[in-house]
């Protein structure tokens, strides 16, 4: 926690320089109503990020957040326009992301399988049943009340930004304030000597990967409330984005430090970083390639640091 | 007399091919440093480990307390007040020193399961810390924390689970002096305070700075206990290597013959100061020392596997200042790692190739497999050294030890090397096996292979070298010959005998 | 007895049964046409997968074969259109085969010296790849190519596509590779276990930097059998490549830990692939469902990969205790 915190400024530099500089050349960036934009973007990947943070801290990997975004996004969109309420259709399509969570950590957890292939392979099952479910198209136009999620403001701030506070909230208190927290910790620091010293590692894993498929339901959600549309794609690459928000934010995906405060920042970074590029009029292949480059950069330079 | 906490009554445990405890017997009292001294694989680490519930003993009885008891797994033990301290550190590093104090034993939160009590967890260890005479910060991470520190948040660990019997099992390996007196401040609290600790020690110094008594294991058995105050270190040293070795035979002296491999001034940070030394082509020489000596750090740096930072080699005449296990390898130079299953050998691979990893370029310089040439060499190799496998296409991991060691033996033999650092060629093989690559190396001396053996089995070390160094702490201490050699001589040079009294 | 031999044609079973299945299911499935068909779609997975089993066995994986394929063969796409010189066609390949060797190269760069997870590095070069082909073709399509091209995925020679003779010349290249010459023994070492490598003289950086670039060469191989079949090339084509790929290597048989496996496996778990797709299709299931399927075959593969480690060791230690009874004895 405490070489998290210290971690943090460094960023928090990284973060007010990129501020200034697209506020210096792009007009139009310091405005109210860009901020806003930006807020509501990136608070759904600062949801998704702490699910990859709690799978780094434990020394493993998500692969599978985007793909059960949109699973749980084409889930909710389609039982609405089937007539469901909209309480039922969330709920079924949390649960179904919960599901897809919890199967993960399964086969982790009590397979032994190496995460990164379990998770490249729920992603691919998340996006596939999204396809399958959506018919492959995507899933428009949904009542404002549904709307509201995404797109609606509480005390003047987008709503989902008070989603991603709650869910930060959560995380960090999961994190500091439970055993949970200190197992995940220990198992990403020493999995061996966590185990020798009683943390019950297996259980530690399913819980990460099942609270991983939560955190991608919610943002699915609101990511489909968000763009009125749920689309079977529309959370891929966010795992990604994630992962970098994570290293970017200090955890380094070694495991056993860092922090979600730190990601917190990492997920702003990144968004800015969009938006910025957005404004730029950069085209969106270019902001693909970039901000890829970016972010493997930014691993890369936290993989020599810790070689050396 | 006060009752023993902890006796053990004959205990007794064989091993595949090995009989590890041959009744022992051993116990503790109250407030009493108990020091257990041996050689490496005299039995130290397997009595404790019945203890700690990771061995249960084939025969023979614990008593603690008066109440004879079954350990089963680490969990009865801890039960029991039973806590011992590895020699790698059970810590996590990025957790907090109370963190790691109480992992998976948290205070509860109004009392929620699963909800931590972070205010108590800091007030329960800063009291532990205090009562102790812990000056360390219960909020501050391990990572951060020198590794004497560390030692003391082990003992507050241990302690925090009310344990009345404390083992420690080499606590002082890594430590300074400064910080060795403030482990011993310590042990003296503990004693003050009426636990009982089971200290394993190789530094025959610490006899008689904190032992009030001291048993000696030999070969599984215990060969006595003595008052501290009633025992020198020559009867110690005596009692723990006992049996009369037979010498080597024929121990040459061949100061004539080319140098193979001459090691200056070798140096790594931290790890190698100035280490210098000759194999002559013929020779068998012995590389003695403690675990953490340096031994097999030096042997890695010779091989190239890590890099030194000044110093050379001079490798059958070619000068290196920088190398690398390739180069080595062309240039004639072999190393037969200590751990086999880790280093020496991939053991999801079949013989045949494991035979052939070391030599691939040399045997196939067009790139090319030639099966029938592979096959030939791996055949004859199993047959040389009587490798028991039912064929050369079986993955080495099904062989038994002795087997598997043999195979490291025959992919380094493929390579046909001029100089063969061997790293522990013996260490956990079946003594029939032993005897064989014992002979597999004197042929190797004889055919002119120069020949560094690295041994922590001190009977090896005296019935195969022709000539002996002995490493301790990152150098060569001493360098013996002919008479000299033998295991008094050699475990008084290792142990630092002379240093420090 | 039956059951090492089950263990281990266990994967040649499931094909046979899996045929047997659907052919009952559907008469269409045993027509010419449809196995010509399945052929043509097996080939293609198969010279990707055979790329793939090799960065799997040295314990890697590589998740950005699709983008390779998609910017190699789209850079490379105007040399090919109809009216081509042999010899422009001839410079196209190549240079399509060098700009994938380059970005595979630059994979195991960031892998083997920079320390990156494979799959993380390979991720990202991945969306970079991606974004390059894309910001080229500026949402374009180059297609009409020549015949001379279009015989590469689309021809027949002797009644065999063309694509069919090429996978299995570039199989019978990798399998050879793999089992007859030294890379391919320092692949497995290095896969099984690096340390071991390191102590045989053999540089681990080294050989995982060659394996991605085959690898990378191998995509943009198959991006061009690729395009050469659809006549036609775009800056989305092959996202489903990584992940077929990795799906065929694991039904395969080859372990994700490294050191084991081959590419002999890699056929059938490419024909799994592509029999079941076809299945599908046939059977009038939806397209949608392949990508589920594929990455649940995927869990599953590994899932029972696992159990028949632990039977193998299981196996080996009953094996043990046998013989310290005899010995006793």
């Amino acid at each position: 926690m405490v070489a998290a915190i210290k971690r943090v400024p460094g960023i928090v530099y990284v973060l007010v320089a990129l501020i200034m500089g697209f506020g210096w050349f792009i007009p139009g960036f310091f405005t109210v109503s860009n901020f806003l934009s930006v807020i509501r973007q990136g608070s759904v990947l600062a949801v998704v990020s702490l699910g990859a943070t709690l799978a780094i801290l434990s020394r493993g990997v998500n692969l599978s957040l985007g793909g059960v975004m949109s699973l749980a996004g084409v889930v909710t969109g389609v039982l609405m326009h089937r007539g469901w309420s909209i309480m039922a259709a969330i709920l079924v399509g949390m649960a179904t992301a919960t599901a897809a969570g919890w199967l993960t950590g399964i086969v982790i957890a009590g397979a032994g399988i190496a995460p990164f292939v379990v998770t490249l392979g729920m992603m691919s099952v998340g996006e596939g049943l999204a396809l399958v479910i959506s018919g492959g198209a995507s899933v428009p136009g949904f009542s404002n009340a549904f709307q509201v999620l995404g797109q609606g403001y509480l005390l003047r701030v987008p709503i989902p930004f008070w989603i991603a506070v709650m869910a930060f909230l959560i995380v960090h208190f999961i994190l500091r304030d439970t055993q949970l927290g200190v197992s995940i910790y220990a198992v990403g620091g020493n999995e061996d000597a966590a185990s020798l010293s009683g943390v019950d590692v297996r259980r530690c894993k399913l819980q990460i990967y099942l609270i991983g498929g939560i955190l991608a339901g919610v943002a699915g959600v609101v990511l489909a409330s968000r763009m009125n549309s749920a689309h079977p794609s529309g959370g891929m690459g966010f795992e990604f984005d994630a992962i970098a928000a994570t290293v970017v934010g200090g955890t380094p995906m070694s495991g056993g430090r860092g922090g979600v405060v730190g990601t917190m920042v990492g997920a702003a970074i990144i968004s800015i970083m969009r938006n910025g590029l957005n404004m730029l009029g950069l085209p969106t292949p270019w902001q693909m390639t970039i901000i890829g480059m970016i972010i493997i950069g930014s691993i890369a330079l936290d993989a020599l640091k810790s070689n050396r | 007399m006060e009752r023993a906490v902890l006796e053990m009554h004959q205990i007794t445990k064989q091993f595949p091919g090995v009989l590890a405890l041959d009744k022992v017997d051993f116990d503790l009292y109250p407030g009493e440093v108990h020091i257990l001294l041996g050689e490496n694989g005299a039995g130290k680490s397997t009595l404790m480990k019945t203890l700690a519930g990771a061995h249960e003993p084939d025969s023979g009885t614990i008593v603690v307390d008066g109440r004879e008891v079954r350990i089963r797994n680490p969990k009865q033990a801890q039960a029991l007040g039973i806590s011992i301290i590895y020699q790698e550190f059970t810590l996590i590093p990025y957790l907090t020193v109370a963190q790691n104090i109480f992992l998976a034993r948290e205070p509860l939160r109004w009392g929620m399961r699963g909800l931590v009590d972070r205010d108590r967890l800091y007030a329960d260890s800063t009291a532990i810390l205090k009562t102790l005479g812990i000056s360390v910060d219960p909020r501050s991470v391990v990572s951060t924390l020198g590794v004497a520190q560390q030692q003391l948040v082990e003992v507050a660990k241990a302690l925090s689970l009310n344990a009345r019997i404390l083992i420690m099992d080499e606590p002082t390996a890594t430590l300074s002096d400064q910080e060795i007196e403030q482990l011993f401040g310590i042990i003296h609290n503990l004693k003050s305070r009426g636990v009982g600790v089971i200290y394993i020690s190789h530094r025959l110094q610490e006899v008689g700075q904190i032992g009030d008594r001291v048993t000696v294991l030999r070969d599984g058995r215990s060969v006595g206990t003595y008052n501290v105050a009633d025992v020198d270190i020559n009867t110690l040293i005596k009692l723990m290597v006992g049996r009369e070795v037979m010498e080597k035979a024929d121990r040459r002296s061949l100061p004539n013959a080319p140098e193979a491999l001459r090691v200056s001034h070798l140096h790594r940070n931290g790890v190698l100061h100035d280490v210098n030394l000759v194999v002559r082509e013929g020779e068998i020489v012995g590389l003695a020392g403690l675990v953490g000596s340096g031994r097999t750090e030096l042997a890695r740096a010779i091989f190239g596997i890590d890099p030194f930072d000044s110093g050379e080699i001079v490798l059958l005449g070619k000068r290196l200042v920088a190398t690398n296990p390739s180069l080595s390898i062309r240039l004639g130079l072999g190393l037969l790692p200590e751990d086999r299953k880790s280093d020496g050998l991939a053991l999801i691979l079949p013989v045949k190739d494991n035979v052939t990893h070391a030599s691939l370029t040399r045997l196939f310089p067009s790139f090319i497999l030639d099966f029938r040439k592979e096959r030939a060499i791996a055949e004859r190799y199993v047959r040389d050294l009587r490798i028991a496998t039912p064929n050369i296409f079986r993955q080495v991991g099904f062989l038994s030890g002795g087997n598997q060691q043999k195979v490291v033996l025959a992919k380094w033999l493929a390579t046909q090397s001029r100089v063969l650092i061997f790293d522990e060629p013996t260490r956990g093989i079946d003594v029939g096996a032993k005897a064989e690559v014992h002979d597999f190396m004197r042929q190797l001396a004889r055919q002119g292979v120069a020949i560094l053996m690295i041994s922590s089995d001190l009977p090896e070390i005296v019935s195969m070298s022709d000539r002996v160094y002995v490493m301790r702490e990152g150098t060569i201490v001493k360098e013996l010959e002919g008479e000299d050699i033998n295991q008094e001589t050699i475990i008084g040079y290792a142990m630092g005998k002379g240093e420090g009294q | 007895m039956l059951r090492s031999y089950l263990a281990r044609f266990s994967r040649g079973i499931a094909l046979l049964a899996l045929c047997v299945i659907v052919s009952l299911a559907t008469p269409v499935f045993l027509t010419s046409d449809n196995l010509l068909n399945v052929a043509r779609q097996a080939s293609l997975l198969l010279i990707l997968s055979t790329g793939m089993t090799v960065v799997i066995l040295v314990g890697g994986t590589d998740l950005s074969i699709g983008s390779i394929a998609a910017l190699s063969s789209c850079l490379v796409a105007p040399f090919f259109l109809r009216g081509a010189s042999t010899l422009q066609i001839v410079l196209g390949i190549i240079l399509g085969l060098g700009v994938g060797a380059v970005l595979g190269f630059l994979n195991g760069l960031m892998i083997s010296k920079i320390g990156l997870p494979p799959f993380v590095a390979t991720y990202g070069m991945n969306q970079i790849a991606r974004g390059i082909a894309l910001a080229y073709m500026a949402g374009n399509i180059t297609y009409g190519f020549g015949p001379t091209f279009r015989y590469l995925g689309a021809g027949m020679l002797y009644g065999i596509p063309v694509p069919v003779i090429i996978a299995a010349a570039v199989f019978l290249l990798f399998y050879f590779l793999l089992s007859k010459t030294v890379f391919g023994r320092q692949v497995y070492v290095v896969g099984a276990r690096p340390s071991v490598a390191t102590f045989s003289g053999i540089s681990v950086p080294e050989t995982m930097l060659k394996v991605y670039t085959i690898n990378g060469l191998v995509a943009a191989f198959g991006g061009l059998v690729f395009i050469s079949r659809l006549n036609a090339a775009e800056a989305g084509l092959g996202e489903t490549f990584p992940l077929q790929a990795i799906g065929a290597v694991a039904i395969g048989g080859t372990s994700f830990r490294g050191g084991i496996g081959g590419v002999t496996g890699t056929i059938i778990g490419a024909l799994i692939v592509t029999v079941l797709t076809n299945a599908m299709n046939l059977l009038g299931v939806s397209t949608l469902w392949q990508t589920a399927v594929t990455g649940a075959v995927i869990i599953l593969a590994v899932v029972l990969d696992q159990g028949l480690v632990a039977q193998g060791v299981g196996a080996a230690l009953v094996m043990r205790r046998n013989r310290r009874v005899r010995a006793e004895a």
